[in-house]
């Protein structure tokens, strides 16, 4: 160990003097409220560490061990999981398309215009610009974040529903689509 | 009937002393120290407090800008001139023993007489347990002079207590 490290040792090994009773005090009359905000348990004294412990363990087997039972007994208890499974495979899933095609003018996500227009008998041409819309549903205040920099920011999450709407005037068609959005806004804040 | 206490006394207590030695060394005042660290840490917990998790080093941080913000102010001034002024030397910011060694002593006396700019440097090393990152934040300074402010402190340090002066084998404590 180099000199200046055996100084470093040495240095920390001298112990700042904790806050006074008196200054503490003046500090939680200053800080009012906030101060008992965030809150810890203290160990009751009248239990005893192990047998906390001992229960607590319990506690959390317990409801391992009846998931764990739950999927064994539907496993070998029902018969016609290999039945389903296939009427699965073959009514449903083959309705779907192959591959999600992904056609901007169409007003239905996975479906082409000239799809749609077979499938509903709507002719392609004849559809208007489509109206947008932003609607805003609720802000929501997430309290005080750090940003990369280390310095604070209040953060605001926004949740929005974006609308489209197609309109086709020649067979009065209107296709609504309606998609969920998020955005995260962070207000810097002064330390102080 | 479970026992709650709030979680800020315990991160006080933890925090506290090396914050006030952090806020001896940047008030202009010895008796502003306290006041500098009541304002800094109230104002923060109050942002934070709420996690039950604050960085020391905001409060460092709040510490700084808030010694820098009462130095020009005129109301600060008039307060501080109505109080009667204490001489608070740092060795005050340290716990007291019996067993002090003279080593000890020299080594705060050499850390007291240490240049402002590495006194503080080495103080949030040393016992703030910062990283240089942190330190180089708080004080708005780059990581190399941060880095560099360190070495020369602890050589200074080194040269201004020599080995000749030997403490007691036990008595780390002040």
């Amino acid at each position: 160990m180099s000199d200046l490290e055996e100084l470093e040792k040495e240095l920390a090994g001298l112990t700042p003097r904790g806050p006074s009773k008196d200054f503490s005090k003046r500090v939680e009359n200053a800080l009012g409220e906030a101060g008992s905000v965030a809150m810890r348990h203290l160990p009751d004294p009248e239990t005893s560490g192990d047998s906390s412990l001992l229960v607590s363990s319990i506690h959390f087997w317990i409801p391992l061990g009846l998931a764990a039972l739950l999927v064994l007994s539907l496993y070998f208890l029902n018969p016609f999981s290999s039945n389903l499974e296939d009427s699965y495979s073959s009514a449903t899933f083959s309705l779907q398309p192959s591959s999600m095609v992904d056609d901007e003018d169409s007003p239905l996500h996975g479906v082409t215009t000239e799809q749609l227009e077979d499938l509903s008998g709507v002719p392609v041409d004849g559809w208007l610009d489509p109206l947008t819309q932003e609607r805003l549903i609720r802000r929501i205040d997430e309290g005080i974040v750090d940003r990369a920099t280390g310095l604070p920011a209040r953060q605001y999450r926004y949740h929005f529903i974006d609308e489209t709407l197609w309109t086709h005037p020649a067979t009065e068609t209107r296709v609504l689509s309606t998609t969920p959005r998020q955005e995260v806004y962070l207000i810097d804040l002064e330390l102080y | 009937m479970k026992l709650t206490e709030p979680i800020w006394k315990t991160w006080f207590a933890k925090h506290g002393g090396k914050l006030l030695l952090f806020a001896r060394q940047q008030a202009r005042y010895p008796d502003d120290a306290e006041d500098l660290l009541q304002e800094a840490f109230v104002r923060i917990w109050r942002l934070y407090g709420h996690t039950g998790e604050v960085s020391p080093g905001l409060v460092y941080r709040a510490i700084r800008r808030l010694a820098i913000d009462w130095a020009r102010s005129l109301d600060r001034r008039k307060i501080r001139e109505e109080k009667v002024s204490l001489d608070s030397p740092l060795s005050s910011s340290f716990e007291r023993s019996l067993e002090r060694d003279e080593r000890n002593q020299a080594l705060i006396r050499a850390v007291e007489n240490l240049p402002k700019e590495q006194g503080e440097v080495l103080t949030l090393k040393i016992w703030g347990e910062l990283t240089f990152d942190e330190i180089a934040r708080t004080l708005d300074l780059s990581l190399n002079t941060v880095a560099s402010r360190y070495r020369y402190a602890l050589q200074k340090l080194k040269d201004s207590v020599p080995r000749e002066i030997e403490g007691k084998p036990h008595s780390k404590q002040l």
